[in-house]
């Protein structure tokens, strides 16, 4: 036995047992086997309780799958910048480093990779030889392995891919040229599946929708493959950008789980100040510009400015640095929050419910029963002040903890409200437009009949929602863009006009809200 | 460093810091017991004591940061008050960095919450000094600890508050960093502002010129 297989034995038994352990006092064992009892004869049950069709559908099964089966590896052709397996520091530092084959200090992660793969692919598998019989009139008892053996060659030629990217050596061009035959291979294979017997029984996904053993031996020459490729890849070199990736790697998954852990001991977690350190560390991760130096910068504030001006400078610079995608996202979310509060703004103001007009669901719910309308109106304003709340949260900008900074609430308040209220206003004209489809659709009735009065309701609304949303998030540590905190943020917002509705007095709404906004605005928090 | 505004003693001005009767408890445990200590426009002390004496535990339940019983006034107000909070700076040894801004946005961000716009340029020389000029448009993330700890201790000596607050300062500085860093400190107190810092060297009191207190069984003692 190695070195390198002995410390691991020993690592990974201490590991395991403690896992074993934690899980166990954590859960507790017992419980674990409930809970899988149950799902287990619910997942009976449903299976026996699936109809059976009497005529197979007219599907040419056997050309979807392989085309499934060739789309999923052609994919990886569009992947391998990053290592699909990483080492931690530790392993980085002592076993990377140590005069060691690769592919020994790699080996248990790989081997981890692909249990898990081939769990899944056995899993879905084996639901489709359940299934298949009742709904497709088909025999596939082999599809749990195959599904199995082809995840695990897809998890190898990912890592082939990654370890021959934009490599000019030796080992790199030999992992580059495998992969890209491999990956042919099996394409080959997969189109082999919709010709006809004998030779569809080799098709890559051939197991799918035959009871032939022979449907193995495509997906088993695949793994081996992959298996033996990956050795080779890892005989004697790392890929070059490999520790550096994975120290990144690391650090990003070790954010994953304190955030995790922290919220599931409903500590203070996931502060917005982490997305920025996200950012920069993705941009390291593909060498992309901002890893250490900012891409783009706002001229601050002059000096002498009061405090909330740099708290919306702060707030507008990490927005101008997020990546297009993101921006685009704060676009469709503040589109989306400010339509729906346009359609629902009438309510909040108490105009009543059209006579006339397509029948939305309020007036249909309305014309039996006054209560159920009121309800269906105030879950239409719930759910303009939740989208809100996800533009806010989107745009809101870094946190500022409460610690000894001496800057007030309000000061705090004002200076990270200031850019989603900004985007949440440029949205207003286009919002305007979508409006009245979606009023028409949710049944929130017409147009108000006093547009100022609708405009100030919405004003009113979509404020009371940012705030709640800032002082809450400030006060229980959670990040703004939490479910927690958007949701009790559009429900704070939305108690007028539910608590008022439900009362039949919705003409006071828009009074309740103001004195609402007024009072959380003077929070100390 | 250019100089800063001295503060001007002021005949029964309130002191930077008072503390008396302070205790503290962390999960039952008493960690500080009775601690009392006066820190008069001027003053240099020396927190010392082993690790997990209390040091930081100290000095964070003197700014309000931990829950601690007992008198703490800082300038005659509460720590927790926005008039204490504008009166003194802090420095954790864990240097506590706003990871989306650069140096010189940390440097122009403080000034502006602080409202102290004179502070942009004390900060800027002593990162200057620091000789971390050359990093103002980089991301503290990508910096190695000794350079986060240079830019926290710049942050807070720059705003040249009657009160200044540091944790194990001297961790992680090279050694020209380290003879700053006390130039820095003596020009502070002769400024007028009081400083309390914490160490594990008693021999710091000495080459500081600080008044040392060391921290025994949660207790203070004079050194």
């Amino acid at each position: 036995m190695t070195a390198i297989g002995w410390l691991r034995r020993r690592t990974l038994a201490r590991a395991v047992r403690a896992y074993v352990s934690w899980i166990g006092r954590a859960v507790g064992w017992w419980t674990i086997g409930y809970l899988l009892f149950w799902v287990a004869v619910f997942v009976t049950a449903g299976i026996e309780s699936l109809p059976r069709t009497d005529v197979p559908p007219a599907l040419p099964l056997a050309a979807v799958a392989g085309g499934l089966a060739a789309v999923a590896f052609l994919a990886l052709f569009v992947v391998g910048r990053t290592p699909t397996v990483v080492l931690d520091r530790r392993d980085l530092y002592r076993l990377g480093l140590a005069p060691a084959v690769p592919g020994h200090v790699l080996g248990v992660r790989l081997s981890e990779r692909r249990l898990w793969r081939a769990a899944v692919g056995a899993a879905a598998g084996g639901v489709w030889s359940l299934v298949a019989p009742a709904s497709f009139h088909l025999d596939a008892p082999w599809a749990a392995p195959a599904l199995a053996l082809l995840a695990v060659a897809h998890a190898d030629l990912g890592w082939l891919r990654y370890a021959g990217f934009r490599r000019s050596d030796a080992e790199g061009r030999a992992a580059r040229n495998g992969a890209r035959w491999a990956v042919l291979g099996a394409v080959v294979l997969a189109a082999l599946g919709a010709a006809p017997a004998p030779w569809g029984v080799l098709g890559l996904a051939g197991a799918l929708t035959s009871a032939h053993p022979g449907t193995l031996l495509a997906p088993a020459a695949l793994a081996a493959a992959g298996l033996v490729l990956v050795r080779r890849s890892l005989a004697s070199r790392w890929p070059p950008r490999f520790a550096a990736q994975s120290l990144v790697l690391t650090q990003l998954q070790a954010m994953r789980t304190l955030r995790l852990l922290a919220g599931v001991a409903g500590m203070v977690s996931g502060r917005e100040a982490d997305a920025a350190e996200r950012e920069r560390l993705l941009a390291t991760l593909h060498d992309r510009p901002g890893a250490t130096r900012p891409r783009r910068s706002l001229r601050p504030p002059a000096l002498g400015r009061r405090p909330w001006r740099a708290l919306a400078w702060r707030a507008a610079s990490a927005l101008a640095r997020r990546r297009p995608l993101a921006h685009l996202q704060v676009a469709a979310w503040s589109l989306g929050a400010v339509a729906a509060g346009w359609a629902a703004a009438p309510a909040l103001v108490g105009d009543p419910l059209p006579a006339g007009g397509a029948p939305g669901v309020a007036q249909v719910v309305g014309a039996a029963d006054p209560l159920g309308a009121a309800v269906v109106t105030a879950l239409g304003v719930l759910g303009a002040a939740w989208l809100a709340a996800r533009a806010g949260a989107a745009s809101i900008g870094p946190d500022l903890p409460r610690g000894t900074v001496p800057v007030d609430a309000s000061e705090r308040t004002r200076g990270r409200l200031a850019v989603p209220v900004v985007v949440l206003a440029a949205a207003a004209l286009p919002a305007y437009a979508l409006a009245g489809a979606l009023r028409g659709w949710v049944g929130l009735g017409a147009a108000g009949q006093e547009p100022l009065l609708t405009a100030m309701a919405l004003a009113a609304l979509l404020v009371t929602v940012l705030v709640a949303l800032e002082k809450y998030a400030t006060w229980t540590g959670v990040a703004a863009g939490a479910w927690e905190a958007t949701l009790v943020a559009a429900l704070v917002a939305t108690l007028p006009s539910l608590l008022l509705g439900l009362f039949g007095v919705p003409g006071a709404a828009l009074p309740l809200q103001l004195v609402l906004l007024v009072l959380l605005w003077w929070l100390p928090v | 460093m250019p100089p800063s505004d001295p503060i001007p003693p002021t005949t029964g001005a309130p002191h930077p810091l008072v503390a008396s009767g302070v205790r503290v408890r962390l999960g039952g445990v008493a960690i500080i017991e009775e601690a009392a200590l006066d820190l008069a426009a001027g003053d240099l002390v020396l927190l010392t004591g082993p690790n997990g004496a209390g040091k930081s535990t100290l000095l964070r339940a003197l700014v309000g940061l931990l829950p601690a019983s007992g008198e703490v006034r800082v300038q005659g107000h509460p720590p927790s008050s926005l008039a204490a909070k504008g009166a003194f700076a802090f420095a954790p040894d864990e240097p506590a960095l706003y990871e989306d801004l650069t140096l010189a946005e940390h440097v122009r961000f403080q000034a502006l919450l602080y409202g102290r716009p004179e502070a942009e340029q004390r900060t800027l020389a002593v990162l200057d000094a620091f000789d971390l000029t050359p990093k103002l448009g980089e991301f503290p993330g990508t910096h190695s600890r000794g350079m986060r700890q240079k830019l926290s201790l710049a942050l807070t000596l720059g705003l040249a508050l009657p009160l200044t607050l540091l944790d194990e300062p001297f961790n992680g500085l090279d050694l020209v960093s380290q003879e700053r860093l006390a130039a820095a400190l003596a020009e502070r107190t002769r400024e007028g502002g009081a400083v309390l810092l914490t160490g594990h060297q008693r021999e710091l009191g000495g080459l500081l010129g600080a008044r040392t207190v060391a921290l025994r069984d949660g207790r203070l003692q004079d050194a």
